[in-house]
């Protein structure tokens, strides 16, 4: 089930901020951990969860980047005029595709969509919903989205 | 008396006069030595010096009931009655028995022993192991075990990208267990990712 997401082609590169309450950064590992009403802004996307954990990647010149940000705990991604809820989000900075599981639930104009996981690909504008996939349609919005 | 013994009761006078005569020459004819060496103290030092206990280079070294050890120097460190203990140029490390090093420099500290405390003043930087630098005002670290803490806000940057806070505090939760920088009270980070290789 393949559906549009996202007004504008979001671009992977625009710098990524996150806000929190508090930060915990592990010394042993070097993990970093955000707690508390955490807020990852970039360009148009807005994704807020309750926890949220950076997954570092080292790359060949040994210098460390994020490979991807993980949120858990009633998870909200809005991308211009779209929104969707989740249990968990797994955002990949350098691709730009956000994974979401455990009962999603998309609301656009058309309708909203429930499923048990959606892969979001911000570059493209696209998501794609898998697993139990249920449509409802808004009647009064007038276009009708079948599978 | 035949020839030979004349003249060995001769040279038995006249060698130790030859010998003390020798002996003379070393000091009355030497170059005299000058005694008064020039100390290179300015009076003024000397006077700063005699206020108060002063210490330099001092070196203190410790290590926390789990083996973690702390290092603190410092250029210069003057101790008066009443006072703490001041110090400038100080510079700390942290070796943690669960891997890693946290090396923290400041202009100035003041160490107080009695309450088992240092706190380092004015740009304080904190280089964590994974090679993050924290910068802020003041930082008050205790003696005996890793735990640190910065009132005031802070700015770091590192491979996480640049991050502000408005409170840090260094401690490991379990006790032996690995050591966390928790910042706290409005947390912002900004990551740029490095530009894609297209």
């Amino acid at each position: 089930q393949n559906v549009a997401f996202g007004a504008v082609k979001a671009d992977p590169s625009l710098p990524v901020e996150v806000t929190s309450d508090n930060l915990a950064v592990n010394q042993a590992d070097g993990s970093a951990e955000f707690t508390g009403s955490v807020l990852i802004v970039q360009g148009v996307m807005r994704l807020a969860g309750d926890r949220v954990l950076v997954i570092y990647k080292t790359d060949a010149d040994g210098k460390r980047a994020i490979e991807r940000l993980e949120a858990t705990g009633n998870v909200i991604l809005v991308s211009g005029p779209d929104a969707a809820e989740a249990q968990r989000a797994e955002y990949t900075i350098d691709s730009g595709t956000i994974v979401m599981s455990g009962n999603v639930l998309l609301n656009q104009s058309a309708g909203t969509l429930a499923s048990q996981r959606m892969v979001v690909n911000l570059t493209t504008g696209t998501a794609s919903m898998s697993g139990r996939v249920k449509t409802i349609l808004n009647p009064s919005s007038g276009t009708s989205e079948n599978n | 008396m035949d020839q030979y013994s004349r003249m060995v009761s001769y040279l038995k006078v006249f060698l130790p006069l030859a010998a003390l005569a020798l002996l003379s020459t070393l000091f009355l004819i030497s170059p005299g030595s000058d005694t008064e060496a020039v100390i290179p103290f300015a009076d003024r030092e000397i006077e700063e010096r005699l206020r108060g206990q002063q210490v330099t280079a001092p070196f203190f070294s410790g290590s926390t009931a789990q083996g973690d050890e702390i290092w603190v120097t410092a250029e210069m460190a003057s101790a008066s009655a009443d006072q703490p203990v001041i110090a400038n140029a100080l510079r700390a490390e942290i070796r943690m028995v669960a891997g890693g090093q946290i090396t923290l420099t400041s202009d100035r500290g003041t160490v107080h022993p009695d309450q088992d405390l240092a706190r380092f003043v004015g740009n304080v930087e904190i280089t964590t192991t994974d090679g993050m630098v924290v910068e802020t005002e003041v930082l008050k670290t205790q003696l005996s075990k890793v735990h640190a803490e910065s009132p005031g806000a802070i700015r770091a940057t590192g491979d996480l990208g640049d991050l502000t806070a408005g409170h840090m505090e260094i401690s490991s939760e379990t006790v032996g267990g690995p050591v966390h920088l928790l910042f706290t009270n409005s947390v912002k980070l900004v990551y740029a990712p490095q530009k894609l290789e297209r």
